[in-house]
């Protein structure tokens, strides 16, 4: 699975969505109403990815998500249990987070699989790993694949600095490529993916970097480092913790390393375990 | 007074239809007589925008449930003051 | 192939009685208030056959976790897995609703109790799925999946996929919905229940009645043998019409049909019958069926509709209506579309009305949802 091209979006959460709807115009000239927070981030984030391109109209569209839509699935409880009213129709359709891959897929007519997709403290991993499995019969040749997540709203338990929609444009085919989702692996366990480390060097040490999902505790960090033996590439500390934060590291990888490699460990807070190997080719 | 004789009620009509639709038009753009929904009309409003200023319009006390007199009602701004205030 | 199986729906729990009631056409349909929207109406509703009068409104979490569990349990006991099989299994999850039942329920008893509105949200999608994990000592992989009302139809695509790909040996999918108030005065609020009777394909169609459902299937490998339900392949796309409806003429609906046909490599020829959507609404009734004919012409299979038995259990339908349409099969009868008296002229399509003899063949189910969701999945059924 080859990358042609990479996006990042980021935001305050205090984002007003009538901004998005601003930056989303310097990206395309569709016009859009009826959307949320949560697809203007997915919509901002897949427009600055494709910038204009024309895609295959048989392209898929993978969207990974940790909480999916929150503004208004609030705003629906609010009118439902304070207002005592029935719902708005659209923030009820909207709470249903496919929403927004469908509103990608209609706006840059690719009319492939269109998929939320979710998965513990690994959600883009999960999107990575089901879109290489439709990859590798040649069931989808072209996608879309996003990790978009809206900040908690104030006043709820966890405050995050930042909200954030982050993509990734692949193909099967390698031409012009600017990298490779090489690998993607499950693990049960620490155990099960230490033991994977030693069967055969993922990397050789020295030739590649290694990379730690936020739930990954700092001294396990450092027992990956010597384990493999490949240096450091930290991207934590850019914004403190957010849900698309995965995926923020995968792009900026992609968009800022020189040529090289990159191993990247996550966990969940079950302890599973997932790995991706991913290459950054020279330009 | 008939509800499309009062300009007030129609502005207030045409920022609710705005904000309840998420349009991208002023409400002095709106015509008073024009059609709102269907293709080719001035706004190109659809049957789930009909719902959606059915449920913001519940402010002023009316109810609209049947979807056939809810196009009717809203054929225009005028049509639709004169149903919040018939006289 | 489907090693394992359990259901909860309005039929009930075991799965002779739910087949039974589905032979007898004898569902059993709540009606519930709309108070909370200041609504002196009522509206129908398939809930759980385990319900008594007071569960809506109490424990919501530990009822939402029981029938999961319960559930879950009854399907990796049927399928009598070693524990080794166990721990390695995958689990593909889908629901339209995921936790809100859950926290819906906390966000009206904190604004009750602070007469403030509190800000309540989703303790994570994936988090059901692990929950499960947890309580089963699984340590496979979890997948979750809300694509509305093709969710878990796309987790048992997901799941398939994986197993025929040979990356993983076997898995657990689950379709999982409960009543949820977003949910029923959300499809109040788009008008689409059913204010008299529940008829799909009927031209005195009056909408949709929801329902709730649990499924959960254990698939493995075919065996190559000459019994069982083998779900032999399937498809998802999108129809980029509208994020409410599909287009009238089917276009997106008869191609994710032929994909799927593709991908399980069965000419539209071989198809036995048809598990249509069949939501009830008249857009669902014109898009499906204008998308049959596309793929199939003069020669429509015989098709049914299950929902009127168990009402549309949405995110949960594509589990939840595999277990019973091939359990039926397997006891050998084709359920029939209750509620199905005269057809649309428009439309002239007429599903099956009576329990029809069959219990074998190769037969395709289709699921749609919002955001234009498609996916139709093909299952062979060996008796």
């Amino acid at each position: 699975m080859f990358i042609h091209a990479v996006s990042q979006f980021v935001a305050l959460p205090a984002a007003n969505p009538r901004t998005l709807k601003e930056v989303l115009k310097g990206y395309t000239d569709t016009p859009f109403r009826r959307v949320n927070k949560f697809i203007l981030l997915a919509l901002v984030g897949a427009h600055r990815c494709v910038r204009g391109r024309t895609l295959n109209g048989n392209a898929s569209v993978y969207l990974t998500t940790e909480n999916g839509n929150l503004g208004d699935t609030n705003n629906v409880l609010d009118q439902l249990y304070r207002q005592h009213s029935l719902p708005m129709p659209f923030s009820f359709i909207n709470t249903m987070s496919n929403t927004a891959p469908f509103y990608v897929a209609q706006s840059l007519n690719v009319l492939g699989r269109n998929l939320s997709i979710s998965g513990l403290g690994l959600s883009f991993e999960r999107g990575l790993e089901l879109a290489r499995l439709d990859f590798d019969p040649g069931s989808v040749e072209e996608a879309l694949i996003g990790a978009v997540d809206e900040a908690p709203p104030e006043g709820g338990a966890v405050h995050l600095a930042v909200e954030g929609s982050f993509w990734i444009h692949v193909k099967k085919a390698r031409d012009g490529a600017l990298g490779e989702v090489a690998e993607v692996r499950s693990f049960p366990d620490r155990e099960a993916l230490a033991a994977w480390c030693e069967e055969e060097p993922v990397l050789p040490p020295g030739r590649g970097l290694l990379a730690c999902g936020a739930a990954v505790p700092h001294e396990e960090r450092t027992d990956w480092q010597r384990r493999t033996g490949l240096a450091v590439f930290d991207y934590g500390a850019d914004y403190g913790p957010f849900d698309t934060m995965t995926a923020y590291g995968i792009t900026k990888f992609l968009e800022t390393s020189p040529s090289t490699s990159l191993l990247h460990i996550n966990r969940n807070g079950q302890g599973r375990y997932v790995a991706l190997i991913l290459h950054r080719y020279g330009s | 007074m008939k509800g499309s004789l009062d300009n007030n009620l129609k502005m207030d009509l045409k920022r609710l239809i705005i904000d309840a639709c998420d349009l991208d038009v002023e409400a002095s753009d709106i015509d008073d007589d024009g059609l709102l929904f269907g293709r080719g009309s001035q706004l190109g409003l659809d049957s789930i925008d009909a719902l959606q200023i059915s449920i913001a319009v519940q402010k002023y006390g009316v109810k609209i449930t049947d979807s056939k007199q809810m196009r009717r009602v809203m054929a225009s701004i005028n049509t639709f003051a004169d149903f919040i205030r018939p006289e | 192939m489907i090693k394992g199986r359990a259901i909860a729906c309005a039929l009930g729990e075991d799965l002779d009685a739910v087949v039974r009631g589905a032979r007898e056409m004898r569902p059993g349909i709540a009606r519930l208030p709309l108070t909370l929207a200041g609504m002196d109406e009522v509206r129908p509703y398939y809930l759980l056959s385990r319900r008594g009068p007071e569960s809506l409104s109490a424990a919501p979490e530990t009822f939402f976790y029981e029938v999961l569990f319960d559930t879950v349990e009854r399907a990796l006991a049927d399928a009598s897995l070693r524990t080794a099989d166990l721990r390695d299994l995958a689990i593909f999850f889908g629901s339209t609703a995921i936790d809100i039942p859950v926290y819906e329920h906390a966000y009206g008893q904190t604004l009750r109790e602070t007469s403030r509105p509190a800000s309540m949200v989703s303790s994570g999608y994936g988090r059901i799925a692990d929950e499960v994990a947890g309580r089963f000592g699984i340590r496979g992989p979890t997948y979750t999946f809300t694509t509305a009302c093709t969710s878990s139809a796309n987790a048992l695509l997901y799941a398939a996929a994986m197993i025929a790909a040979g990356r993983i040996p076997r898995a657990l999918v689950i379709g999982y919905d409960l009543f949820s108030h977003l949910g029923f005065y959300g499809f109040e609020s788009l008008r689409l229940i059913a204010t008299d009777g529940y008829r799909p394909f009927d031209r005195r169609r009056s909408g949709i009645i929801m329902g709730e459902g649990c499924g959960a299937v254990v698939l493995e490998a075919d065996d190559g043998g000459d019994a069982g339900a083998v779900l032999c392949g399937g498809a998802n796309r999108v129809d980029a019409y509208n994020v409410t409806t599909h287009a009238l003429e089917g276009g997106a609906i008869a191609q994710v049909m032929w994909d799927a046909l593709e991908d399980a490599d069965v000419e539209a020829g071989a198809v036995t019958a048809i598990k249509a959507h069949g939501t009830g609404s008249e857009n669902n009734d014109r898009m499906e069926g204008n998308g049959m004919v596309r793929v199939f012409g003069d020669a429509l299979p015989p098709f049914t509709v299950l929902k009127p038995l168990i009402g549309h259990t949405v995110g949960a339908s594509g589990v939840v209506e595999l277990i019973l349409f091939t359990a039926c099969l397997q006891r050998g009868f084709c359920p029939p579309t209750l509620g199905f008296e005269e057809a649309d002229e428009a439309l002239s399509l007429r599903p099956v009305t009576e329990p029809k003899p069959l219990s074998r063949g190769v037969f395709l189910l289709n699921f749609f949802g919002f955001g234009g969701n498609c996916t139709a999945l093909v299952v062979a059924v060996r008796g």
